[in-house]
């Protein structure tokens, strides 16, 4: 990205956001890069600001996520759809004559919208009075709090952690990041804490991961093996689900072998750090307890492709694979400039097509209100913000992707 | 609390007032445990870790199991919650499935033998009475989710073979029924 770009904060409110598209990391802080490195493992709450605590945990939650798309399927495999579903409507807004005037909300069919809700259906397998069932985004995002909270207080248990997530997710869409923790230890108590993300890892290794967890809660409560082993190993899990019917879980690498699935970001990832992880690296262990991992070149190695930090230009990943290589079309010699411009279109073009088809709901950073296609908002997830409208490079993309003039695209005056 | 080291080994003893005893007032032990079953994580923290006493009559020489305020007490307890056993230390030497079988069947005969009292059930109804509480011991770890088998071996560990046989046919067929 340019260096004159100036990247404005996220909506108020956010600390931190991944992409599902170009999986581009941004964090709404003050710039901290520097220190991140040396205190990305901080292990005493009472030692750190809490500027940089807040900072540092909201990179390690993103940061979760992205390992989760490259080692659970489930994951994997929505973004594949999600990636489908964009190029499915942009076919379809290619299949319109070029200078005929496209209204929004786009008035096509499109598998993206039942893709998101489907993450929120949550799997009533089990409830509690207080939890009414489980969803693949409650697992997801479950997951990568709790992981967070134990890679940066390690002294943390049971009860400690449920009064964290008591205090700061009990409370409306917030209750997203906390439900299946809070519904797994209503039945299992606290022998949860040392299993709770395994379970979680295994879940998004099936194709419905709300009705999954249930079903692990469901045969670990009922095998037993918790009264006698509490610190059980993803191996005996898995073989406490099989012993109650629960197969068919896939990591990323065995969706990719099997069913070819291709995303232009996550599959050179997935290579690339398949092929650089340690002889005999348990993989599948640390997908599922990667707070218990100190290698710190492991975590670079499957860190996000952009770090973004507020008025800060992006930092991009030292070691990116080239995602050019094994695409449709690949290029003879690919720079980190094309790469990172690749993630930049990506999310640009994406965004684009989630608000023609529900226009209006975006944050837009972009403070050029006189921009004349400001008002359509298609822009909100082009990452650098240029000094002037004129300079901004989203139009350019955005007719280069749908072979028509942006100028055709008009919003449904509401009536 | 949980920290503490054995914790969830600690035996809970319930005392049953006298006053409770002689009025079959089950009152105080329902509302504590109706709380309890209905938390899963803290049902679980009591399975097999309650013993029930009667201290007005520890010092009585008589067997507990043959005194009617006991017998009755135990059924009433019995009556509300029939998978009661699941929370009841089942070793041998603390005789907690003997004084609850015994307080919920009737006796056919009693025998002292010098300082020991031997006494006769019916052994149908045994058989009858111990399915029907393994089953609602099954019934109550589904709704928990809990294991059911560790405790149906401790409650036909002292049992007599040809009893605990018996049982787990009877098992075996409610299980197909349901199943099919």
């Amino acid at each position: 990205m340019n260096d004159r770009y100036r990247l404005p904060p996220l909506r108020e409110g956010i600390k931190g956001e991944i992409n599902w598209f170009g999986w581009m990391l941004t964090v709404n802080f003050p710039d901290m890069s520097g220190q991140f490195e040396e205190k990305q493992r901080s292990h005493l709450e009472s030692q750190v600001p809490r500027d940089y605590l807040d900072f540092s945990t909201t990179i390690t939650h993103e940061g979760i996520h992205f390992i989760q798309a490259l080692t659970a399927s489930y994951i994997y495999r929505s973004a594949c759809r999600l990636w489908h579903g964009v190029q499915e409507v942009i076919q379809k807004v290619r299949l319109f004559p070029s200078d005929a005037v496209i209204t929004l909300p786009l008035q096509i069919e499109s598998s993206i919208g039942s893709m998101l809700n489907q993450m929120r259906t949550k799997s009533r397998n089990l409830s509690t009075p207080d939890v009414p069932g489980v969803s693949p985004l409650d697992v997801i995002e479950g997951a990568t709090v709790f992981i967070t909270h134990r890679m940066h207080l390690e002294n943390m248990n049971n009860l400690g952690y449920l009064q964290r997530i008591k205090e700061q997710y009990s409370v409306g869409n917030l209750r997203t990041y906390s439900d299946a923790y809070r519904l797994a230890e209503w039945y299992l108590g606290d022998d949860i804490f040392d299993i709770f993300s395994v379970i979680c890892f295994l879940a998004l290794c099936s194709q419905e991961p709300g009705q999954m967890f249930c079903r692990y809660v469901r045969a670990i409560g009922r095998s037993g093996i918790l009264h006698d082993h509490k610190r059980l190993t993803v191996q005996e899990i898995i073989d406490s689900g099989i012993a109650f019917g629960v197969t068919e879980l896939r990591t990323t690498v065995q969706e990719i072998d099997t069913s070819g699935l291709w995303h232009p970001i996550l599959f050179p990832y997935v290579k690339k750090v398949v092929e650089n992880l340690p002889d005999r690296f348990n993989f599948v262990e640390f997908a599922a307890r990667p707070y218990e991992c100190d290698d710190v070149k492991i975590f670079r190695l499957i860190r996000p492709p952009l770090l973004r930090f507020e008025g800060k230009v992006g930092n991009i990943a030292p070691d990116l694979p080239d995602f050019f290589s094994d695409g449709p079309a690949s290029s003879q010699k690919t720079t980190d400039k094309d790469n990172a411009n690749l993630i930049v279109t990506l999310m640009a073009i994406c965004g684009a097509v989630l608000a023609m088809l529900w226009p209006d709901e975006y944050y837009m950073q972009c403070p050029h209100t006189n921009c004349p296609y400001y008002g359509l908002r298609l822009c909100y997830a082009y990452a650098p913000v240029p000094p002037s409208y004129q300079e901004c490079g989203f139009i350019e993309r955005f007719e280069s992707v749908f072979e028509r003039s942006l100028s055709t695209v008009q919003l449904r005056k509401e009536e | 609390m949980d920290d503490l080291p054995g914790y969830k080994k600690a035996l809970r003893v319930i005392q049953v007032q006298d006053e409770d005893l002689e009025q079959g007032d089950i009152s105080n032990l329902k509302r504590v445990f109706e709380r309890i079953v209905r938390v899963p994580k803290h049902a679980k923290l009591l399975r097999g870790n309650v013993a029930i006493t009667f201290p007005k009559y520890d010092n009585d020489p008589k067997a507990i199991y043959l005194l009617d305020d006991v017998r009755r007490y135990i059924q009433l307890v019995d009556a509300e919650f029939p998978y009661f056993l699941y929370f009841l230390e089942l070793a041998p030497e603390l005789e907690q499935t003997f004084l609850w079988t015994t307080c919920l069947l009737p006796v056919t005969h009693v025998e002292q033998h010098e300082n020991k009292v031997l006494i006769g059930l019916d052994s149908v109804a045994l058989v009858i009475l111990l399915v029907e509480r393994i089953h609602a011991i099954e019934m109550f770890c589904e709704q928990i989710l809990d294991e059911s088998t560790s405790i149906i071996d401790s409650i036909l560990k002292v049992q007599s073979e040809e009893v605990a046989v018996q049982v787990i046919r009877y098992l075996k067929l409610l299980d197909y029924l349901e199943n099919e």
